[in-house]
């Protein structure tokens, strides 16, 4: 479906949790601490699986955000707090967000002394190290951010790459030994290859969270996460099915000022269509009063959602996920064709065919609105709705014999059906023909991100790892990373321009963090006035939760999602 | 009788082995690579390979069939890579005989997702296949019976339209209406008979209703055709002039006579209804045998695809033979063909 | 779905292979025997009717569509304003533009669409029941009245295609056939031939018994005896008698191959938008049970229309065809 699989990365953005009616707080927007209790069963109903429960391979923002608060702590998270204020970054098992060297390239951080796994042992520098390895082994635990590969001072080959394949096959084992220092159990030391000023925010990642060596299973790991957190799985965890949490007893309460853990029990269930889900949401029937959910409101169940009778139990955020279109720059040389298609483009019938402005607001920035690095402008001078008579005469000024022949890819489901045919519609005013080609939902990445298969113009979505225009930028425009003979990478529109690509290197090695915004916001203006990249849509998301949830709280920094470190359920 | 048998054994065997044969060569020509699934967005072309040869698959279709048939006597292992077999066993996944393979999408041996899987299935057929039974034959009857009256009339009509309707509609209907809106059926899920009778049975009373529901209609009009066509007999009139009663004529004699032919056409019946039963497990979200392929399907998980095809086919062979057999001890003519 | 045994068995005469067929001793032809039967049922007559009206709304749905009389493609995000994207007004937005109403959430016509789709399904189960006919006739045929080694052939093979499930198949050789992304010709060309390919043994075997019940009939031996070659035989003497049953068999898996297009779609095998099927419009219209009710009503109610009207069809065509319906 749509936020998990078909995104590309986990959200951590600042945002704003908007009521879903007029801003009076209901039942649904009480803050910590104000009426909850411990006991009971969660229960937790979504529809598209978390794929890996394994941290190092968790890259989906649902599943980050359920690891983190139950399974896999990390030296620094983000709390459980309203809006922007979520994103201010807190020690977690770390006592504080460490300390670093003037050079931005070591990181110092202590270890809480009563942090424990599920069998009481302690949690020890040594355990963060070999989990941050496993990022590493790349063929076998596979599907995670990278950033450890990059960030790590660990000897490169001769093709750039880290001279290390992980702690199964232990070659260049030392070399990574020594990009992480464990100078006691409890004081764990890190080493990067350049300076990374917000390293405390890429520790909140659940690839950065400690494995136990002898508990680790490689690829099974993720149906048998070894916690550290306040909850352990019970029986058998099966990744397309999902399975029960139970405490762990072993975890102190005290050493964790972010976990409040008020259900006895969290039951988790996948499968369910999101149409089905909401459903039972609405009929509050059963275990429904006890249930939350990461899957947002499909377009039928809107109306019902935002009605009068759910108000208080519904709530709305935006979650910092941009819809956009990349245009091919190889298959697209002409940069007047590019331009008449972002020209063309009724970004408010999109918005419309995927449920209006519930869901979503036309866009016409890369970077969402609710980074620092936002700017609002008009590259085209059309509005938000098109000029499909303007582009149409682009296009004849470009010479190029029309109709102009494009294919559109985009990841198939019936609310993407409708917003693809109001595109093509738009595009065949303008002059252009338009094929379309849903692919299936569960492959779409690979098919588009490979050079022989990718079409003209691709559809994608994607929020930043954490608030920084650096996890929008590099990440999808920098074609030295991303571009090789086989794949695009997160690139689809092979986009490889020298200047862009000095800008990038430019901009991260700023150390004035409203500068390196800037910096962001410019080059931004410059790839999309390109028309390498359409930016469509900010998403919003809307959920709704079960009447006996309380302290329920969407975390803008986890991807908007529902926060399970403080609901409960009596 | 007992060379019949034989003679049929021997002919479901090479027939299995056919389906086998004839299965793994069409699924083979898919140009989809089953390795690309075990790599995720990361997927390099070494990774690919590298997983390639781990899982086998790029052997010849031939030693990759040998394997399967292998595989059904003797364990296996993936990978099957001996250097890490010796140095990281924890990573090996084993897989006792009959083995019937490796599922990359589910990371785990295809053995244990059908075991999870078949229950599930034969529940889900088996119950629903009671309830047409005992619903269908029975209106049957009663519309039989009452030939030409408005009860015949009107079973015959509703009869119809039930089995106009979609098995995913009716599902649909089912669970999103009846069952959740309305609460006027149980959430329906399955859960294990061994943990839970009531629950077992709770649980799948909507799936069972949707996929009897078209097979309810089909063997009340069967019922009532078979029945009436036995009604019709020399021996029924004799019966009646002889001045037996008229229920006992309709039951001892006329139903007597339809049931074989019903009975043996429901267990093609059961063949046949693979179909539906992958789609109501589909709406319901049950884990059974149909969903599993499906999802493989949409994941291009070769191996689990064609394994379960290879089930599908191997029961309604099965039942066919079932069905022969019945037929053989009921007609003598039969066992000399 | 493949036809259910018990289906044909209620609808169909079938004999046995030991059975002996029965044969009408009336002065008129069966063709106008079966024909008086049929036009004293209402019911059936009725059905036949509904099915011709709504095989003239498939032919002429593509030429309605090129006169710009009825537009199945065109969105219209203006009249879907409500919350959700729901069309602005009740019944689904219906207007004298839009007469059963708009799409949420991009405002097609629904009417347009129904229609279009009917053509597509109807294209679908027509051109795969023409080929099942074919196929499985022709091979039932010759089965039945060359015997030996040829018919043991012939019925292993049949058996071996039976064995695979249909709509299993359909599903599982999808990604065989139609690549990522499937195009609609590939998808139309899949369904036709897989459909048929898995229907015609069925059919093969219907055919196949009624031959081999009238190869010895007397008629036929005396035709043979006269010097009559197999080619006459078959043509004259076994085709007519053929044509009941084969007709029969046609209008019962006709709307099995719309319903399993309809079962295909919700699995997600279907056209590229914005091509409408019958099954896809359903399929979007499902979730709108509740928020917007006429919009789930039209395409669900014009699905078991066409179902339903060709299974009264073949109801009414099995009784009319079968002599021994005139008895009490």
């Amino acid at each position: 479906m749509r936020l998990a699989k078909a995104c590309l990365a986990g959200g951590a953005i600042a945002a704003l949790v908007l009521s879903a009616c007029t801003g009076k707080s209901g039942k649904g927007h009480e803050t910590a601490g104000a009426g909850q209790h411990g006991g009971g069963t969660l229960y937790v109903n979504t529809s598209r699986a978390y794929t890996h429960l394994d941290p190092q391979r968790n890259y989906f923002g649902d599943a980050i955000a359920f690891d983190s608060r139950t399974l896999a702590r990390t030296l620094t998270t983000f709390p459980p707090a309203e809006g922007t204020k979520s994103t201010d970054v807190v020690a977690d098992v770390a006592t504080d967000t460490g300390t670093r060297s003037a050079d931005a390239k070591t990181w110092t951080f202590s270890i809480k002394p009563d942090v424990k796994w599920q069998d009481g042992k302690a949690v020890t520098c040594a355990d963060f190290k070999y989990g941050i390895s496993r990022t590493f082994a790349t063929d076998i635990i596979e599907s995670g951010p990278l950033y450890a590969l990059d960030y790590l001072a660990v000897p490169r080959d001769a093709n750039g790459q880290a001279a290390y394949d992980g702690p199964y096959k232990k070659n260049g084992q030392a070399g990574f030994d020594k990009s992480i220092d464990c100078p006691a159990p409890n004081k764990i030391v890190f080493h990067l290859r350049h300076p990374v000023a917000d390293f405390y925010e890429t520790l909140t990642m659940p690839a950065f969270a400690a494995v136990r060596q002898d508990k680790d299973t490689g690829a099974k790991y993720d149906s048998s996460v070894f916690s550290d957190g306040p909850y352990m799985i019970e029986g058998k965890w099966e990744p397309t099915r999902g399975g029960t949490l139970v405490r762990n007893p072993n975890w102190v309460a005290s050493s964790d000022t972010v976990r409040k853990a008020y259900p006895d029990k969290i039951v988790v269930a996948f499968g369910d269509t999101a149409d089905t889900v909401y459903q039972k949401l609405e009929s509050d029937n059963g275990t429904a009063t006890n249930t939350v959910t990461t899957t947002s409101a499909p377009p039928a169940a809107i109306a019902t959602v935002l009605g009068p009778r759910l108000q208080n139990r519904s709530a709305s955020v935006d979650d910092g996920y941009i819809h956009y279109l990349s245009v091919n720059v190889v298959k697209v040389p002409d940069k007047q064709v590019r331009q008449a298609i972002a020209m063309a483009v009724n970004r408010t019938a999109y918005v419309t065919a995927w449920g209006g402005s519930a869901v979503g607001s036309p866009t016409n920035s890369w970077i969402s609105p609710l980074l620092k690095a936002y700017t609002k402008y008009d590259p085209f001078g059309v509005s938000d709705n098109g000029d499909p008579a303007k582009a149409k005469a682009v296009l004849q000024a470009a010479g190029v014999k029309l109709p102009y022949p494009i294919r559109f890819q985009y990841s198939k489901d019936n609310t993407q059906d409708k917003a693809a045919t109001t595109l093509k519609s738009d595009l065949e005013q303008a002059g252009f023909k338009v094929t379309l080609d849903g692919l299936n939902p569960d492959t779409y990445y690979d098919i588009v991100a490979n050079p022989k298969q990718t079409a003209e113009v691709t559809w994608a979505r994607w929020a930043a790892d954490w608030p920084s225009g650096s996890t929008v930028i590099p990440p999808l425009a920098d074609g030295r990373a991303n571009i090789s003979q086989d794949t695009l990478g997160n690139d689809l529109a092979a986009y490889n321009d020298p200047y862009t690509n000095k800008a990038i290197d430019a901009a991260l090695s700023l150390t004035d963090a409203a500068a390196q915004q800037q910096a962001w916001s410019a080059l931004d203006q410059r790839i999309v006035k390109d028309g390498v990249i359409i930016p469509l849509m900010a998403n919003k998301a809307l959920y709704l939760y079960g009447s006996n949830i309380k302290g329920f709280l969407l975390n803008a920094a986890f991807g908007g999602f529902v926060d399970l470190a403080v609901v409960a359920v009596q | 009788m007992l060379a019949y048998v034989v003679r049929r054994t021997i002919a479901i065997v090479i027939m299995l082995f056919a389906i086998s044969v004839l299965t793994y060569l069409l699924f083979f020509a898919i140009p989809r690579d089953p390795a690309r699934l075990t790599c995720g967005k990361v997927c390099t072309p070494e990774l690919i390979s590298q997983n390639r040869h781990a899982l086998g698959l790029d052997r010849s279709i031939a030693v990759q069939y040998g394997d399967f048939l292998k595989g059904l006597v003797v364990s296996r292992d993936f990978p099957d890579d001996a250097e890490l077999a010796r140095t990281h066993p924890e990573l090996i996944i084993h897989c006792h005989a009959p083995c019937l393979g490796y599922s990359p999408s589910q990371q785990t041996t295809i053995n244990n997702v059908m075991g999870r899987a078949a229950p599930v299935t034969v529940t889900l057929t088996a119950g629903a296949f009671v309830l047409w039974m005992v619903v269908g034959v029975g209106l049957g009857v009663v519309s039989a019976v009452r030939r030409g009256s408005v009860v015949d009339k009107l079973l015959l009509g509703v009869s119809l339209i039930g089995y106009s309707f979609p098995t995913f509609f009716v599902g649909l209907i089912l669970y999103d209406i009846v069952s959740v809106k309305y609460g006027l059926l149980p959430s329906p899920g399955y859960v294990s008979p061994a943990h839970d009778v009531g629950g077992w049975v709770s649980g799948m009373l909507a799936p069972w209703i949707t996929l009897a529901l078209a097979y309810t209609a089909l063997y009340v009009r069967l019922t009532r055709a078979k029945m009436l066509d036995s009604m019709a007999g020399e021996y029924i009139r004799t019966a009646r002039a002889k001045g037996v009663r008229a229920h006992r004529v309709v039951l001892k004699h006329g139903l007597r006579a339809s049931l074989p032919p019903i009975i043996t056409i429901a267990g093609l019946d059961i063949a046949g209804v693979l179909g539906a039963t992958a789609i109501t497990e589909s709406v319901f979200n049950l884990d059974g045998i149909g969903k599993t392929v499906i999802s493989a399907v949409q994941e291009a998980d070769l191996p689990i695809i064609l394994v379960g095809v290879l089930i599908c086919a191997t029961v309604v062979v099965v039942m066919n033979f079932v069905v022969d057999l019945l037929y053989a001890a009921i007609d003598p003519r039969v066992r000399y063909t | 779905m493949s036809v259910p045994v018990s289906e044909v068995e209620a609808v169909l005469d079938v004999p046995d292979t030991g059975g002996v067929a029965v044969v009408p001793i009336e002065g008129r032809s069966p063709a106008s025997l079966a024909w008086r039967r049929l036009r004293r049922d209402r019911v059936t007559m009725a059905s036949l009717a509904v099915v011709i009206l709504l095989s003239l709304l498939a032919v002429a749905a593509p030429f309605l569509k090129a006169f710009h009389v009825i537009d199945p493609s065109t969105p219209h995000p203006d009249l879907v304003q409500g919350v959700g994207s729901l069309p602005t007004g009740p019944f689904s937005g219906a207007s004298t533009a839009h007469w059963l109403g708009v799409v949420p959430g991009v405002g097609q016509d629904v009417l347009s669409r129904v229609l279009y789709g009917l053509t597509f399904d109807f294209t679908i189960a027509i051109a795969a029941t023409a080929l099942t006919v074919l196929i499985g006739t022709t091979v039932g045929i010759v089965a039945g009245y060359t015997g030996n080694w040829v018919d043991a052939a012939l019925s292993r093979m049949m058996d071996l295609v039976l064995a695979f499930p249909q709509l299993i198949m359909l599903i599982a050789l999808s990604p065989l056939f139609l690549g990522q992304p499937p195009r609609n010709a590939r998808v139309v060309v899949y369904l036709i031939v897989v459909l048929a390919l898995f229907g015609w043994p069925y059919l093969a075997r219907i055919v196949r018994s009624e031959v081999l019940s009238m190869r010895e009939l007397d008629y036929v031996m005396a035709a043979r005896s006269l010097g009559a070659g197999t080619g006459r035989i078959l043509w004259k003497e076994l085709l007519p008698s053929l044509r009941g049953p084969i007709l029969v068999y046609a209008t019962i898996i006709l709307p099995v191959f719309i319903s399993s297009e309809a079962a295909l779609a919700y699995l997600g095998i279907s056209l590229q938008p914005p091509f409408p099927t019958l099954g896809s419009v359903l399929n979007d219209a499902v979730p709108y049970v509740t928020s917007d009710t006429s919009y789930f009503l039209v395409p669900g109610v014009a699905l078991v229309l066409v179902v339903l009207s060709f299974n009264l069809l073949g109801d009414g065509l099995g009784d009319a065809l079968n002599p021994r319906s005139d008895r009490t």
